[in-house]
């Protein structure tokens, strides 16, 4: 809202208002209030002027909640526009703590994107973990509260690496200033902070519980997950690490570890949410590069992958809301029955290949060029060729989802389709209608990049590798596609080792304390009070014997001396002064000796 | 003692200890008229904090009243002092009465509980205690009060006069009981003995009362004895009696052992450590560490075995038993951070605590069950009563800017500050066991579905007198965070922090 110069609302706000008051309405136009807070994002974050805006003070320190910066504006633009498709998107649900969750959830982003300083960071990236949580059990199914929980503890262990490091790092710098951290000279803060950024990028092998949480989430859940959540950590590592070496080695590591489970994985949205891994992984193969064209490259690619991975992910969830069946497996022949999905999933699944003229080419193409020109850790031709594998992977991954999904004949399914609500279709047009856009106009994305553009021209050798590999891979698919059936099993992943570990703390810790705290409750009973008890008999018998026994002899003596005091006293004049006599005797003697 | 400027005779700390005092009185006076009996509870609370309040302004400006009431032999007086340390004790205890008034009288009268004079009485005499505690003025008056508190709520933890009732109840009186006249009389006859005062140092947390040229074996062989005596703070391994008194009615586990009880401990033991000792003299006696590695792992280990108890107030019982810990770890640093997050901790947990106590009493009444493995959906039949458990759960995970966040925020600051990357990792720790134990309770309630075994639809949300002052208590909580001077402007006072 910059009618007044200088004057800066954030988007946030909006998202954060209409999720507080939007339990309290009542009837059926609250529906409609959900499009102002999209549609006022948009608005506003295209009218942003650079600058540091909303600075706050709170406990001590200055919060500052509006940074718009070269990095920050992009995102912040892709996320309004990605809000306002999301909110189409789920436009029918009628479940009000959905459309809560995704509220606050969109506002966690913007506020963590703008963040200018790591406590504002963490107050947004922590409401960030909670309301995506929701948007997990909101599915209300139950494994899905149990991965939920699963995904809600790592994600909770994320901000509270985030946190540690932010205030570590505090008394080493002295500041919370959300920026860059020196590749050169990792502090142990620097390490924190990187772990909790990586955890939420779903780096491996802290990736699980994305793989294993966006499957189960509500349809629209996941889209907004695959959105805001990843890119968010994609933001952030960009934003503190960039030309970290090994980020490029944990970006190759998690696109090949993605795209190989990818190929394997049976659910349609699990395919998907591996993937997305293998993508995040050259994102960040591109943010470890210390190069200006490859971190280009990977905000490139973030910000197509942002539409045409939603874009796949409402068209999973239109299949999965049509056919209420999420296997690989079980699903089939659906091109006739779905055209429009089947065509959307294309153009998706065409960007993802990075196909030259398709969104996701530019990005892919600008990280492989600078890759070619590392030095270390890994030579340029080494890292080339491994990221072309996971490329290759990714493709094959790619291809298998809508091929098995649309044109094979594997389907078990007779029941007549649940008709799509207009609002998915019209999202999904918007988003394939932005991929498209991207793809042909290429200048509408390089607008917004961190840095100004050197042009670079599109050279037929790019073109013809950008066709001739995929094509290839084509190739390869339709010789390997026996082997890659899909398989009735889920293979194993991180997400056992992050149940037996907790597991393991219940079993090695919680079990024996509380045992041991069992024990000692009965050490009270049987020692303790039985101490107790016996002290108590012990007094009583001093008691009785003792004082009481003292006192009858206090009083038998009493008695004995009265007893003699009164034979002594026989009432006779003459004994009395016999008496008298002896005494004055004893006293004058007593005088006389002294 | 040198008596310090800003130390103003004033009757003003002794009102609230009166006012509450009379309370029990006037109780007994309407027993018969149970609306009048109440109105006497709420306008007495209100009256109570009204007073505590009205001398919030002047302890901001850095003064401290004192008043002493009589004397017993020299050095030893029944006397009392308002300072920062004081109203943040006092603030929580008689401004949670005035809510829990309204919750139990939801409580016991839907329960048709017995003996409800009684229960209102000891349960007036026990704030009384709370209040005498926090504006005690020196070791005796503390001590005074403090078993004030412990004879009273007796009759609470066995109201319902069964064999487990008077076992817990046995329990509380044997461990509370015992350990102060074991410990905490000993302990205050030896300060006696050296210091010829009992009269805290009012005004500086440096100095302490304890001569320069005390023994310092005896002056550690003292501290223990007090941290021992002080067994309502629930330092492992002298917790057990906590969890056993949750046989007590639900209100008074919340109020009484989320708020009264056991924070009359954790305030006593701050007095004892910053108005007795000293930062100084604990320092130099390198007693700090130990005490906060003690407290740590009180934190820990209560919080892992909170995770094997499905007994919903078990599991907040020894939730509580690891919060404790935080009050006196924070206070342990012997940094600013820490003492500001130790002591404000008594008031920033304490919201979300006695609304997890109030949540669970609200299931109590309406189904009658303990059992968290019964509580599969039950949130849709009961949702305000689940929400305000959420909303409590999330200011215990430090969700920014719940109170449960600002209190996790000063303590990591403070254990930053003095360098203990061990104590920063247990409270980190905490916040995941939070989370890992407090969070299938939510889940449960909202997003399974039903035990078959239980019929959903016979239950409905706990009546209005409960859930009101539930649901007040978790907004607070979380609107705290958006004013954390609230509380730490009294401690930075109390703490001379600005100077």
């Amino acid at each position: 809202m910059n009618l007044i110069e200088g004057s800066f609302l954030h988007p946030a706000t909006l998202f954060v208002v209409l999720g507080l008051i939007l339990p309290f309405l009542r009837g059926a136009f609250w529906r409609v209030l959900l499009f102002i807070p999209p549609v006022a994002a948009i608005f506003l974050t295209l009218h942003m002027h650079l600058g540091r805006y909303w600075e706050l003070d709170y406990l001590g320190q200055v919060l500052v909640l509006g940074r718009v910066d070269a990095l920050s504006l992009p995102f912040t633009i892709l996320f309004a526009f990605m809000s306002l498709i999301c909110t189409t998107f789920s436009f029918h649900v009628r479940d009000k703590a959905q459309h809560v969750a995704a509220l606050f959830f969109m506002a966690g982003a913007f506020g963590s994107v703008l963040a200018g300083d790591y406590w504002t960071l963490y107050i947004f990236w922590q409401g960030m973990t909670v309301s995506s949580s929701f948007l997990i059990w909101l599915n209300h199914k139950h494994d899905a509260s149990k991965t939920g929980f699963l995904y809600m503890m790592i994600l909770l262990l994320s901000s509270v690496l985030l946190l540690a490091g932010i205030l570590l790092r505090e008394r080493v710098t002295g500041g919370f200033i959300f920026g860059p951290a020196d590749g050169n000279l990792m502090w142990h803060f620097d390490w924190l902070i990187l772990g909790a950024f990586a955890i939420n990028a779903a780096v491996i092998p802290l990736h699980a519980w994305m793989t294993q949480g966006l499957p189960k989430a509500t349809i629209p859940g996941a889209v907004l997950l695959s959105i805001f959540g990843i890119k968010t950590a994609v933001y952030a590592m960009a934003r503190c690490f960039v030309g970290l070496d090994l980020l490029i080695i944990l970006g190759v590591c998690t696109a090949l570890y993605g795209a190989g489970y990818a190929i394997f994985s049976n659910n349609i949205r699990r395919i998907l949410a591996y993937l997305l891994v293998a993508q995040v992984g050259l994102m960040i193969t591109g943010i470890g590069m210390d190069s200006k064209m490859a971190l280009d490259g990977a905000i490139a690619l973030a910000y197509a992958h942002t539409f045409y991975m939603a874009l796949l992910l409402m068209a999973m969830g239109s299949v999965i809301y049509a056919t209420r069946e999420e296997l690989l497996g079980r699903l089939g022949s659906l091109s006739r029955k779905l055209p429009f999905v089947a065509a959307s999933t294309l153009i998706g699944i065409l960007a993802l290949c990075a196909v030259p003229f398709f969104s996701g080419f530019k990005g892919v193409s600008l990280i492989f060029e600078e890759a070619l020109k590392l030095q270390s850790p890994i030579p340029g031709e080494f890292l080339v060729v491994v990221l072309a594998l996971a490329t290759g992977l990714i493709i094959l991954g790619g291809l298998r989802l809508p091929f098995f999904l649309f044109w094979s004949e594997n389907t078990e399914t007779t029941e007549p389709l649940r008709p799509l609500h207009k609002n998915m279709v019209v999202a999904m047009g918007m988003a394939g209608a932005f991929c498209l856009v991207q793809g042909i106009f290429p200048e509408v994305l390089n607008r917004h990049l961190p840095y100004p553009l050197e042009e670079r021209p599109l050279t037929l050798f790019k073109l013809a590798v950008g066709f001739l590999f995929p094509a290839a891979n084509v190739l390869l698919f339709m010789l390997l596609r026996p082997l890659l059936r899909p398989r009735t099993k889920e293979l194993p992943d991180f997400e056992r080792l992050y149940g037996l570990i907790g597991h393991g703390i219940m079993v090695a810790f919680s079990k024996p304390l509380s045992w041991v705290d069992g024990i000692w409750s009965e050490i009270y009973r049987t020692v303790f009070l039985r101490a107790f008890y016996f002290l108590t008999r012990i007094s009583d018998f001093f008691d009785r014997s003792g004082i009481d026994g003292a006192v009858n002899q206090t009083a038998a003596s009493v008695m004995f001396l009265s007893r003699i005091s009164t034979r002594l006293q026989s009432s006779q004049l003459q004994d009395q002064l016999a008496w008298m006599m002896l005494l004055a005797l004893a006293v004058f003697a007593l005088i006389w000796f002294w | 003692m040198t008596r310090n400027p800003d130390i103003i005779n004033s009757i003003r700390p002794l009102i609230p200890v009166a006012v509450t005092f009379s309370a029990p009185f006037l109780i007994r006076l309407m027993a018969k008229k149970e609306n009048r009996r109440e109105a006497v509870s709420f306008a007495l609370a209100s009256i109570a904090f009204l007073a505590v309040v009205s001398m919030a302004p002047g302890i901001l400006e850095g003064k401290i009243y004192t008043y002493t009431l009589f004397r017993i032999l020299p050095g030893i007086t029944v006397s009392f002092c308002a300072d920062g340390l004081s109203m943040v004790f006092a603030l929580i205890s008689s401004f949670l009465w005035i809510l829990t008034t309204s919750y139990n009288i939801g409580y016991m009268r839907t329960l048709k509980e017995h003996a409800q004079t009684r229960y209102y009485i000891c349960f007036g005499v026990a704030v009384f205690g709370a209040q005498g505690v926090a504006f005690a003025g020196n070791i005796f008056t503390l001590y005074l009060f403090y078993e004030i508190i412990t004879l009273f709520t007796y009759p609470l933890v066995a109201h319902y006069q069964s064999k487990d009732a008077f076992e817990a109840g046995k329990k509380y009186l044997v461990y509370l009981l015992g350990t102060s006249k074991l410990f905490f009389l000993p302990a205050m006859i030896i300060t006696y003995v050296l210091c010829g005062t009992l009269d805290f140092q009012l005004g500086d947390i440096h100095k302490g009362i304890f001569p320069a040229d005390a023994n310092p074996v005896l002056l550690i062989v003292v501290y223990i004895l007090f941290l021992a005596g002080l067994t309502k703070t629930a330092i492992m391994p002298l917790h057990s009696w906590l969890p056993s008194a949750m046989v007590a009615p639900t209100p008074v586990s919340g109020l009484l052992h989320a708020v009264a009880v056991v924070k009359a401990g954790a305030f006593s033991v701050c007095r004892i450590m910053l108005s007795c000792f000293g930062l100084d003299s604990l320092h130099d006696l390198g007693l700090g560490m130990p005490t906060a590695y003690v407290a740590g792992f009180t934190i820990i280990a209560a919080a892992l075995i909170a995770l094997t108890k499905d007994d919903i107030k078990a599991r907040i019982a020894y939730s509580t038993v690891s919060h404790l810990s935080y009050i006196v770890m924070g206070v342990a640093m012997l940094t600013q951070g820490g003492v500001e997050g130790g002591v404000s901790a008594i008031a920033h947990d304490a919201f979300p605590k006695i609304t997890l106590f109030f949540a669970a009493g609200c299931i109590m009444v309406v189904t009658g069950s303990k059992k968290i493995s019964l509580m599969n959906g039950l949130a849709r039949r009961m949702p305000w009563t689940f929400g305000a458990f959420a909303l409590a759960t999330l200011s215990f995970i430090g969700l920014a800017p719940a109170s449960g966040f600002l209190s996790k925020f000063y303590l990591i600051t403070g254990a930053t500050n003095a360098g203990q990357t061990v104590l920063m990792l247990v409270i980190l720790a905490s916040v995941l066991l939070n989370m890992a134990y407090f969070g299938p309770i939510v889940i449960r309630g909202f997003f399974m579905p039903p035990v078959k075994s239980v019929d959903m639809s016979q239950y409905a949300e706990a009546p209005k007198t409960m859930v009101v002052p539930m649901f007040m208590i978790a907004i607070l909580s979380i609107l705290i965070g958006f004013y954390p001077q609230t509380f730490v402007s009294f401690v930075e006072v109390y703490g001379r922090f600005w100077r």
